[in-house]
């Protein structure tokens, strides 16, 4: 079983990856509205690049619906 | 009756600030929610009885269909609920605002004509926001169940709450008209806080501040602009097909700020308002004059209602789009396209939509959502990504205003014109010699519209000066491009309050011919 650590983990690197920055820190209560390049557009791209990484699924509610990346990793667990 | 009516600001305004304070101070929050709801119901009738029916009825809809959508255990029936509450808001808005394009169909033709008739105000920013708490109940249920729940400390959750807590925040007259549009989460639990219903001077000093703001705004700039450089231009140009060169001009130029003072200023003085009683309302507007580029300015301009489409319009339709792509393993311009192109044409599309059933409207969104597409599309090259690098950051900035700002005055001037063909007489009468004593206005207007662009280029933003105060709910961190001597910051102090002061006196004298608020038509 993935700890919350390793799920923010993983998740980071997708970000960095999406958003070509490789040196993004990601914590549970960062907002994505205060993360360079976070927007709507790219938010679709991450969300689709995070199920691919732990191959879940999310609702189009539950995607649109995040509040901070705590709210991600908690949604990842809960799929996993 | 309009938010700056004299007697509406002069005389309702501080009669219910003491009302919602006595009621709060003897019967705590309920009470002064009840004031807040009582006032906006009145304010609602000042637009009409029709009006007043409506928008009670579509709230005690709203209400039933939210609270199936939270306390419901089957899904199906979440669903359903969901469903009919957005088919019902956006059918009656459809009647009532689309009636040029309905009017042909039977029956629902004469419904919608009998209903525009009935309703001249908007229903746009109302029906929006009650739509969006209906998604947000969907989506965050949990959420928003404890929202409407939530008691003050030491009291038992009281099923009374709910739909007092849905019809203030369904009704509240700062912003039913003309917005900002809120989330249901964003003002709810403001609902709940023990403070609530009790006035404290510094909520009342941020909140005239905002108030004075907006008034200066809409009565020193948005009319006078107005009155002075655009509408005599636009009239000219819908009677006689043509107008001189230099006047279509500055009358383009002139317009793109006037829309910012006014549109501006109204949601300033709804935050105002709203502050003077403790709520603190989303900022709709964060210097969206200077933007660096489309993407920048639709993080600035209207804030609310672009975030809501994005989230409850784009977000969807790409997400289908990128998964549709994936099934199909599709890559590269037909994977854009399905993922990101289409939705945001769509996205656009409706934005322009919404402002009502016009052919200028449809193309101004056209435009737009064509100069995203490409500016997102150019800045996720590799070539762009290197370069951005190679140029700093305030030559990039200041090209990217030189390239946007142009672009942005042209297609305000679409949105402003009311057929695609005065448009075109619009720009056809850009080569037309000037008139002479007719093109150039005196040196003091000029003075005043130069006034107007230094503000809106240099100068802080309302949020910006109060921002110590939180103001409003921020729904994009933008980066401030105030140059630090103009970067003025308010304080609480004798100074301030008397500049306050003689802003509102000044505009007093203004306040007697009130303009409607461009935005009140859509």
């Amino acid at each position: 079983m993935l700890t919350d650590e390793e799920i923010l983990s993983r998740i980071t690197n997708v970000v960095r990856d999406q958003l070509d920055d490789d040196e993004l820190t990601l914590t549970p209560t960062t907002e994505a509205n205060s993360v360079d390049g976070w927007d709507s557009l790219a938010h679709v791209r991450i969300m689709i690049a995070v199920e691919e990484e732990f191959g879940v699924r999310f609702q189009t509610s539950e995607i649109t619906s995040l509040k901070n990346v705590g709210g991600l990793v908690a949604l990842v667990r809960s799929k996993l | 009756m309009s938010l700056v009516h004299p007697a509406l600001l002069f005389m309702c305004l501080p009669i219910f600030l003491i009302v919602f304070a006595a009621a709060g101070r003897l019967w705590g929050s309920r009470g002064a929610l009840t004031v807040l709801t009582a006032a906006s119901l009145l304010f609602g009738a000042t637009q009409g009885i029709a009006f007043l029916v409506v928008i009670v009825a579509s709230a005690l809809v709203n209400y039933a269909l939210l609270m199936v959508i939270v306390r419901s255990d089957r899904p199906a029936s979440v669903r359903l609920a969901l469903y009919t509450g957005i088919a019902a808001n956006i059918g009656l808005l459809a009647l009532a605002k689309y009636s040029v394009w309905l009017g042909w169909i039977p029956v629902i033709g004469t419904a919608s004509l009998s209903l525009a008739a009935l309703i001249p105000t908007t229903l746009s920013f109302l029906t929006f926001q009650r739509s969006v708490a209906l998604l947000d109940g969907f989506s965050a249920r949990g959420a928003v169940a404890t929202d409407l729940q939530k008691p003050r400390a030491g009291e038992a959750l009281s099923p009374a709450n709910p739909p007092l807590r849905f019809f203030a925040f369904a009704s509240m007259f700062p912003n039913l008209l003309i917005g900002p549009i809120a989330y249901l989460v964003e003002v709810v639990p403001q609902f709940a806080r023990s403070s609530f219903g009790r006035i404290r001077p510094i909520d009342l000093s941020i909140g005239l501040t905002l108030l004075a703001i907006g008034l200066v705004k809409k009565f020193y700039f948005a009319d006078i602009i107005g009155r002075d450089w655009v509408d005599p231009v636009f009239a000219d140009v819908a009677a006689h097909g043509a107008t001189g060169g230099l006047r279509a001009i500055e009358a383009m130029v002139a317009y793109y700020v006037q829309l910012y003072f006014d549109f501006s200023g109204y949601s300033d003085m709804a935050l105002g308002v709203a502050r003077m009683m403790g709520i603190t309302l989303p900022i709709n507007f964060d210097s969206p004059s200077r933007a660096t580029g489309i993407v920048d300015f639709y993080r600035r301009w209207h804030i609310t209602l672009t975030r809501v489409i994005a989230r409850f319009l784009f977000s969807p339709l790409s997400i289908a789009g990128t998964r549709y792509a994936a099934r199909k393993r599709w890559r590269g311009a037909r994977a854009q396209a399905v993922s990101l192109w289409l939705p945001l044409i769509v996205n656009f599309i409706v934005i322009g939509l919404w402002h009502g059933p016009r052919l200028t409207y449809v193309l101004f969104g056209t435009i737009h959502g064509l100069w995203y597409i490409l500016e997102t599309e150019v800045r996720g090259t590799k070539w762009w990504k290197k370069r951005r690098k190679t140029i700093a950051e305030p030559i990039r900035m200041l090209g990217g205003m030189a390239l946007t700002i142009p672009l942005l005055i042209l297609t305000f001037a679409l949105f402003r014109s009311a057929t695609l063909a005065d448009f075109g007489h619009l720009l056809g009468s850009l080569g037309n010699p000037a008139q002479p004593g007719v093109d150039l206005p005196s040196t003091w207007k000029f003075a005043q519209l130069g006034l107007a662009y230094a503000i809106v280029m240099f100068g802080p933003n309302a949020y910006e000066m109060l921002g110590r105060y939180r103001p409003g709910i921020r729904s994009y961190i933008n980066v401030s491009i105030t140059p630090r001597l103009f970067a003025f910051r308010w304080r609480p102090t004798l100074f301030w309050g008397l500049l306050v002061c003689a802003a509102i006196a000044a505009v007093i004298g203004k306040m007697s011919a009130v303009t409607p608020f461009a935005y009140q038509v859509f």
